[in-house]
């Protein structure tokens, strides 16, 4: 019967559209009794629609056991006409009719609009067939207003399905593992690393990599790092909490201090090139600076400016390396990171575009992001996106040092303190102010040599104030 | 705005664009002055009169091959085929001339050709009047395959495919002709052919589907209770693969559900793509839910041959336990 399927059990007969579309019926008089006898294609009922007379078959043999509605009564399509008797399979999800004087409707399934009576006039049919009108569209699927979808695959990760399988089978769940394979798929061994406990860094850790990040020698405690991670499964010995004083959480910006560097020295590949610069002219400059300014200006803006100058010579070290998409980028502006020592830990505020300013501005943008990092004003995109870190060890004290690149950067230059030394200059002794300087590269990216150039290139820009400060 | 069955929203479709564009002309087998075997094409006879609504003979090929050599002269007919299983006399007209034209050309003439086809079983119809063919013309190079799954969808589909410079076939499925009503503008409007709907988004599964099958799945996934996102795929040839991937990328898991027989169904295709660009992806094995290998039966097992809410709830646990 169109539209409608009649129940296997054979325990009720439910009223099937009667030819043209038509939702509701009524009935005009019962063709059998309660008790009855019908045989299959017997006529039970003559109802009436919108268009015609109808006799209504008894799709089957049986005995009428109730007989659910009067004369004169709307039956709607997809209610239940006729029980059989002895039958008493469930029917009690079946619509039920509606009587005359009511006429509700009470469609099976809720259309998004209720379904009107056809209208006198309105051609509902077909010739060939019966055009069904008992399936409707739940209301939650009405249609909204199509906008964009942002959805993706992004943050899932990539597995075969064997390797699934065995995530499976391990009981390893696979969001968690952060892969090793190609285009970051994870792969059976990443799985069994998980599940024996020497696991790689998860996927949480890998995206919380990239706000305060940072490097270095100073003041973090090696203990500290080294056990730090929480979110490594890896077997740690039980520390002797003998003769503790304080115990702190690790927790916050420490922790995420923690993650970002611990990331950086298992993906980077780090290597330390370490030099000395003659600053002695360019110390007199920078007086004569600060003298025109009128202000307090350090060694750094010069530095800073002496890197821009060197990176435009080797871009490769003004870079992002995407370990994702297997991807170096090379970036064209020049966002400086530097170190901030501040009370709640290391933060790495960034001067955007350093390489369109001069030494004043660069001055004053150091002050003011270390300021506003200091008192915790500072907007976060500030402290994201940076092509190249430097870190100046030198106003804490320290000559050399072996930073840690401000991962997914690709170099970091530490400036050490500068003090005055005896130095020689065509077999004659003199004394000059001298600056250490320690870079360190991601040696998948900058090789020995180049870091080597770079690094010089920094030091003839600084041993040249004139060729520095030209614009 | 009005509240249209799919039956009218064609209707209003048909008469807007012969409104506008006096190219346009319906030719089949009593379109006119019967108004069409489901009543499609009623009124527009009266209306438009005898020269832009043609009563044919009973002959498809010769309904199509008409129907090629007014569009190459410049007209845009719309030729109905009064049932899907009436398309086979139409085949050789179909797919030897109204799909190559263009190609044999060099792209000197086109067939901008619209076939209607009432599609699909569901409404107690004898044989040939409940196939599900549209595969057979995915397949073929050269021709766009619609189905619509709702007024809405059949208005604004209709008319990009009447302005569409090339033969697409617009397939009607008749189960939801007159099923339920939707909110349809007055005003004339146009969906994009090879676009897909995401009726509703959810993250734990995909499904898809078109035509009276969409309606469906809607069922089987209101019962359900999962989080699971519906994409009505509106258009066959070009498909919207993109809205798959991303939506398959995101759940991991994809059931497909058509009425045609599952070997060689769309379904396949969607599976295989759905492997090559989303394999990585997948937490279970694509599943479909499809018409049997089988005839159409005739109507008394017609509801147990169509995929229904009970069969495509079952695909859906089954693959979200995998």
């Amino acid at each position: 019967m169109a539209g409608v399927k009649q129940p296997d059990d054979k325990s009720h007969f439910i009223l099937p559209d009667l030819g043209e579309g038509v939702h509701e019926a009524e009935l005009i008089k019962w063709r059998v009794q309660v008790g009855d006898t019908v045989k299959e294609h017997q006529t039970m009922a003559e109802m009436e629609t919108d268009k015609a007379l109808v006799e209504v078959p008894s799709p089957w043999n049986g005995v009428i056991g109730e007989l659910c509605g009067n004369a004169g009564d709307i039956i709607l399509v997809g209610s239940v006409l006729v029980r059989y008797a002895g039958k008493v399979a469930a029917v009690t999800s079946a619509p039920k009719t509606v009587s005359a004087p009511a006429k509700q409707h009470a469609a099976p399934i809720a259309a998004v609009k209720p379904e009107p009576k056809p209208e006198a006039n309105e051609d509902a049919g077909t010739v060939v067939g019966n055009v069904s009108g008992s399936l409707g569209v739940p209301s939650r699927f009405a249609r909204q207003p199509e906008h964009e979808r942002v959805s993706s695959g992004a943050n899932k990760s990539l597995a075969t399905p064997a390797v699934r399988r065995i995530a499976r089978e391990l009981g390893v769940n696979i969001q968690q593992v952060r892969g090793t394979g190609r285009g970051g798929r994870v792969t059976a061994s990443d799985l069994q690393a998980v599940s024996q406990g020497a696991a790689d860094v998860t996927r949480e850790t890998t995206a919380s990599r990239v706000v305060i990040a940072q490097p270095i020698t100073h003041p973090i405690n090696n203990n500290t790092v080294t056990t730090t991670s929480a979110a490594i499964s890896a077997v740690y010995p039980t520390v002797n909490r003998d003769g503790v004083k304080e115990c702190i959480p690790f927790r916050g910006i420490r922790r995420k201090i923690a993650q970002a560097l611990d990331l950086s020295v298992k993906t980077a590949v780090h290597f330390t090139v370490v030099d000395t610069a003659d600053v002695t002219k360019l110390d007199r400059k920078r007086k004569e600076y600060a003298a025109a300014l009128g202000t307090k200006l350090s060694m750094l803006p010069f530095v800073m400016l002496a890197v821009c100058k060197a990176l435009r010579k080797h871009p490769t070290l003004n870079a992002n390396v995407d370990d994702t998409n297997e991807e170096i980028l090379i970036k064209e502006p020049i966002h400086l990171g530097c170190a901030v020592d501040t009370d709640h830990g290391l933060m790495v505020p960034v001067l955007r575009n350093a390489h369109q300013k001069n030494v004043g501005e660069l001055a004053a943008l150091v002050k003011e992001l270390a300021q506003s990092c200091k008192d915790r004003t500072v907007a976060r995109e500030n402290l994201v996106g940076g092509t190249f870190t430097m870190s100046n060890v030198g106003s804490y004290g320290g000559a050399f040092a072996t930073p840690i690149i401000n991962y997914p950067e690709v170099a970091i230059l530490a400036v050490g303190r500068a003090k005055e030394q005896v130095l020689t200059k065509n077999g004659a002794f003199y004394a000059g102010l001298v600056l250490p300087l320690s870079l360190s590269c991601d040696h998948r990216i900058v090789d020995g040599a180049e870091g080597a150039r770079f690094l010089n290139s920094v030091l003839v820009f600084l041993e040249n104030p004139d060729q520095l400060l030209a614009s | 705005m009005a509240n249209l069955t799919l039956v009218q929203a064609i209707n209003l479709a048909l008469i807007q664009e012969m409104e506008r564009d006096e190219r346009v002309l319906i030719l089949g087998e009593d379109v006119g002055l019967n108004g069409g075997v489901f009543r499609v094409t009623e009124g527009l006879h009266k209306r438009f009169g005898d020269k832009r609504v043609v009563d044919t003979p009973l002959a498809e090929s010769g309904i199509i091959g008409a129907s090629i050599g007014l569009a190459m002269a410049g007209l845009r007919p719309i030729p109905e085929i009064q049932f899907e299983g009436f398309l086979g006399p139409a085949y050789d007209q179909i797919c030897s001339h109204a799909a190559r034209m263009r190609t044999r050309t060099r792209g000197a003439m086109t067939v901008p050709l619209t076939i209607r086809i009432p599609v699909g079983g569901g409404i107690h119809a004898p044989e040939l009047h409940s196939d599900s063919p549209e595969t057979i013309y995915i397949h073929q190079p050269g021709i766009k395959v619609v189905m619509p799954s709702s007024p809405y969808d059949a208005k604004g589909l209709l008319i990009s495919a009447i302005r569409d410079p090339d033969p697409v076939m617009f397939f009607e499925p008749k189960r939801i002709y007159r099923a339920f009503r939707e909110e349809v503008p007055e005003d004339e409007y146009t969906l994009p052919l090879g676009k897909a709907r995401v009726v509703c988004e959810g993250n734990e599964m995909t499904i898809v589907s078109w035509g009276a099958s969409v309606v469906q799945c809607m069922q089987a996934i209101e019962r359900g209770g999962r989080s699971i996102e519906l994409i009505d795929l509106r258009t066959l040839y070009p498909f919207d693969m993109d809205a798959v991937e991303a939506s398959v990328k995101k759940t991991g898991r994809c059931v497909i559900v058509h009425e045609a027989p599952k070997t060689c169904g769309f379904g396949a295709e969607i599976a295989a793509r759905i492997m090559e660009r989303c394999f990585l992806y997948l937490e279970s094995p694509v599943q479909r839910v499809a018409g049997f290998d089988t005839i159409m039966p005739y109507y008394k097992l017609e509801l147990d041959y169509m995929p229904d809410a009970d069969r495509i709830a079952r695909a859906i646990e089954e693959t979200a336990a995998y």
